[in-house]
């Protein structure tokens, strides 16, 4: 049965040891995401002081000199606030005489052991950001503690320009383990490399994984008799990956075993060829999860175009020069289609918004009574001709001119899980990829009056559920 | 595969250059040997022990719980007196030697000893170690008139230290006060400062000689006048503590010659802190610069190259602040120059601004009693911020127009 590996996986290239030194030293680096002081930029009104205020009584004990500090200039519209930023290796902390500055694991807040401190000043000159003051009257340094988790001056900031931001809580949605053996045949800068291995992580133990013959299939099989994955893998035909996990599950079930079942395949796999199984484990209403990893194309085979191909794009079978102006037909948008199966969950996600993937992908592990679905859209750099690094960078753009919008739809209600109200125009991605380099203005017109079409179609589903809600 | 870091000193720029080989590598070794007794300390926190205002206690940069957590191993009381770099290994004053993947010397600087006739090496006072500290602290009890030698950043701090104490101070300068960071004007400020607050200023003074009989003890001013003294403290700079790498083939001059990368002329060798003779941010040339900030960039830079990420240093700035009854001024980057342009105010209500201009650049910034964010004006200087359009404003209102501009640098 395929490359299936057994309850005690192999491990890649690595021995035992070393992998448990790299995990040590993951769990070690592992950065632990704070909550952090955030302001929008340049929107402050003029003259307005209420933060500072609000700092200057953020002790109990009489006023002080205000930790957060209004930023005006005359004649210029714009104006901010700057205060601490909490630094991960704080300049004032080094700089400091007696080792009275401190910052605290647990919130990441940069603190000053008043005991210790000299109020020699050092900190004020090592601080870039003027985060650090010395209180003349007392002598000793003071900043910002983000009031211990509640800052008085976002309480009090009348238009909420200051916010108590929980950053990108990526890290937490991952296990310890890295599933994926050190090292990779993958192109270098694969954003489908990054999505496999966040996959992995986030899934965790106790899944087992499918495939069709594709770029992503080669890391998790691995090479000659060492997988590539710490999970199992079942390769299966480009035809029948929904129907041979049917059966796996049919056969946990009877076992009366709880496995969670994910398809990792390409476009190529779930999109074209293997498409009917798909859609018939849909209408069964199969309990497993299938993840399409878009590439727009056959990527492994030599850049073929697939179904999911955008119009005018260049791949090998739709060539460019002479009469011909890369691929003429519409791509098929199968999200929408696996939505109108009726099935209970289907999200489209992309690497550039990693947490969003994780939470949707956790929904669709959470579904119990029918099949999940998540198109990963997932740029391929050399099979698009972009440079290496433009991986997160293509997929950053394709959600932000709606090329390819963020959303889910739960149990009959579509949602936008991103804005999409404020898109930028499609050559501000167009012109990252080489696969689009030829189009002329109209060419990239058309591709725009398609983003419109498919983003108002969305649209107006959110709104149906709106309605409805 | 680990390496193992030697890292020969324990202050400010070694214990920089630790930190940094740790937040890039968990798994080396990194040993700190010194050859003082105590836990690390800032040389720069000792005025504030001998005033009283800081509690030993709390003059310790780490202790044994934190060395753990950050996998450094600290060796007290062993002194090194030779490298043999071909051998990759150091030799210390008990014989032992030890070998090492890299080494980095920060072994600081010894002040310096003015060439004063009579001059006891034994009853040498200074304010440079926690041992000098101590001594000095002892020989202070009973004593009332106390004469400190020399106008610069230490001797400052120790004379107010001292007033603090509530003893008679008496500052001696070759020159004047503050000579290498402020003005005359603003060093005539601080001075007049320190005499509201009962001190005895001598100017453009050497001590020729010092005469010490019993209890008492006379200096003799190379003007000939003779002033009587309990006690002389020497604070007219230090020395960059080298005398163990002759005949090792690390080239020195005043310090060790470094690089950019913190680099000595061997292979492997780096130093940082007072030891360097370094590249400066703007004269491009290489000096000596001892002071705190220098030496935590220097150690940055030294323990990122060790640990094998190759960094450059932008070069040392002189920059310093001093904090006295009350009083802040603080001094970054250049004083005028035939090329600069100079801004600068007197006696405003007591404050005093300085600020020199080399074309669109800031290059020099200094403040006595401004509401102004000192670290904002060393980024403007450093990141060469483009201030051309706007040097007016930023001379009028320094405190918002740092900050306007710090903020829209930092987003370009």
């Amino acid at each position: 049965m395929g490359t299936a590996t057994g309850n005690e996986p192999l491990v890649g290239n690595a021995s035992r040891t070393e992998l448990g030194l790299l995990q040590n030293r993951e769990k070690v680096f592992m950065l632990k995401v704070y909550k952090t002081l955030q302001w929008e930029k340049d929107a402050c009104p003029p003259d307005c002081l209420v933060c500072e205020e609000a700092c200057g009584h953020r002790k109990d004990n009489g006023r002080l000199d205000s930790a957060i500090k209004v930023v005006h200039k005359l004649g210029d519209s714009r104006h901010n606030v700057i205060t601490c930023l909490q630094c991960s290796e704080p300049a004032c902390q080094e700089a400091c005489t007696t080792g009275a500055i401190q910052k605290s694991k647990e919130d990441g807040i940069v603190r000053i052991l008043q005991e210790k401190c000299i109020g020699c000043g050092m900190c004020t000159l090592a601080c870039p950001y003027g985060g650090i003051y010395i209180s003349s009257e007392k002598n000793q340094a003071y900043k910002c503690d983000a009031c211990d988790g509640k800052p008085k001056c976002v309480e009090a900031c009348p238009l909420h320009i200051l916010s108590f931001f929980e950053g990108d809580r990526i890290s937490e949605y991952l296990g310890d383990e890295d599933f994926l053996s050190p090292g990779t045949r993958a192109c270098s800068g694969c954003p489908g490399e990054l999505s496999l291995r966040h996959t992995l992580r986030i899934v965790g133990r106790g899944a087992v994984f499918f495939g069709a013959p594709g770029c992503m299939t080669t890391l998790m099989i691995g090479s000659g008799d060492k997988a590539g994955a710490k999970l199992p893998y079942f390769n299966c035909l480009f035809t029948n990956v929904p129907s041979t996990m049917t059966g796996v599950h049919r056969y946990f079930k009877s076992k009366g075993k709880e496995v969670k079942l994910i398809a990792f395949a390409g476009d190529g796999c779930i999109v074209d060829i293997g498409f009917q199984a798909l859609s018939g484990a849909a209408e069964r209403g199969e309990n497993f999860v299938v993840i399409c990893y878009d590439n727009e194309g056959y990527m492994n085979t030599g850049n073929q175009r697939s179904s999911t191909t955008p119009p005018h794009a260049w791949t090998n079978t739709t060539p460019v020069g002479g009469e011909f102006r890369g691929k003429e037909k519409n791509s098929k948008y199968l999200p929408l289609i696996m939505a109108f199966h009726g099935i209970p969950y289907v999200a489209t996600a992309t690497i550039a918004y990693l947490e969003d993937y994780a939470q949707k992908l956790e929904k669709a592990l959470a579904v119990k009574d029918g099949l999940s679905y998540i198109h990963l859209f997932t740029p391929c750099p050399p099979g698009w001709r972009s440079s290496t690094e433009s991986g997160i960078e293509m997929s950053r753009l394709a959600v932000e001119t709606n090329y390819f919008p963020l959303w889910e739809y739960e149990r009959g209600r579509f949602r936008f899980t991103r804005d999409v109200s404020n898109p930028k125009p499609i050559g501000k991605y167009t012109q990252l990829i080489g696969k689009f380099s030829h189009l002329q203005e109209t060419e990239i017109q058309e591709l725009q009056e398609m983003v419109n079409q498919r983003v108002n179609m969305i649209k107006s589903l959110v709104n149906i559920a709106e309605v409805r809600g | 595969m680990a390496k193992k870091h030697l890292i020969i000193g324990c202050g400010t720029a070694a214990l920089s250059a630790a930190k940094k080989i740790r937040s890039m590598n968990r798994d080396d070794q990194i040993r700190l040997v010194t050859k003082e007794h105590t836990f690390p300390y800032s040389p720069a926190a000792l005025p504030y022990l001998l005033s009283g205002r800081l509690k030993e206690e709390n003059l310790w940069l780490a202790d044994d719980s934190l060395l753990h957590e950050l996998g450094f191993q600290l060796e007290k009381s062993k002194e090194l007196v030779g490298v043999i770099p071909e051998n990759k290994e150091v030799i210390y004053k008990d014989g032992g030697r030890e070998s090492f993947d890299t080494l980095l010397i920060a072994t600081g600087s010894d002040a310096t000893r003015p060439p004063i006739k009579g001059l006891d090496p034994e009853r040498f006072a200074c304010l440079h170690t926690y041992e000098d500290c101590q001594k000095l602290l002892t020989r202070l009890n009973g004593k009332k008139e106390v004469t400190v030698y020399g106008g610069g950043m230490v001797a400052l701090e120790t004379a107010t230290a001292l007033i603090e104490r509530r003893l008679r101070v008496r500052i001696v300068v070759r020159s004047r006060i503050g000579r290498g960071y402020f003005d005359e004007e603003i060093g005539n400020r601080i001075g007049t400062i320190l005499q509201q607050k009962g001190a005895e200023v001598v100017g453009g003074n050497k001590i020729e000689e010092i005469k010490e009989r019993r209890n008492i003890t006379e200096i003799v001013l190379s003007d000939g006048h003779s002033l009587r003294t309990d006690l002389l403290i020497n604070c007219i700079g230090v020395e960059p503590r080298i005398n163990f790498l002759k005949g090792t083939g690390i080239l020195t001059r005043r310090g060790v010659i470094v690089d950019r990368k913190m680099r000595t002329t061997l292979s492997d060798i780096y130093a940082a802190g007072d030891v360097v003779e370094a590249h400066a941010f703007s004269l491009g040339q290489e000096g000596v610069n001892a002071t705190a900030p220098t030496a935590v960039q220097q150690g940055r830079v030294a323990g990122a190259n060790m640990a094998g990420e190759e960094t450059e240093d932008k070069g040392w700035i002189p920059m310093n602040v001093f904090r006295f009854f009350g009083h802040t001024a603080f001094s970054i980057g250049l004083s005028s120059q035939p090329s600069s342009q100079r801004l600068r105010d007197k006696d405003n209500g007591g404050i005093y601004k300085e600020l020199v201009f080399q074309e669109n650049r800031l290059v020099g910034a200094r403040f006595i009693d401004a509401d102004v964010d000192p670290g904002i004006f060393r980024y403007l200087i450093e990141e060469k911020v483009d201030v051309g359009p706007h040097k007016e404003t930023l001379w009028e209102r320094p405190r918002e127009m740092s900050r306007w501009l710090a903020m829209q640098a930092e987003r370009n």
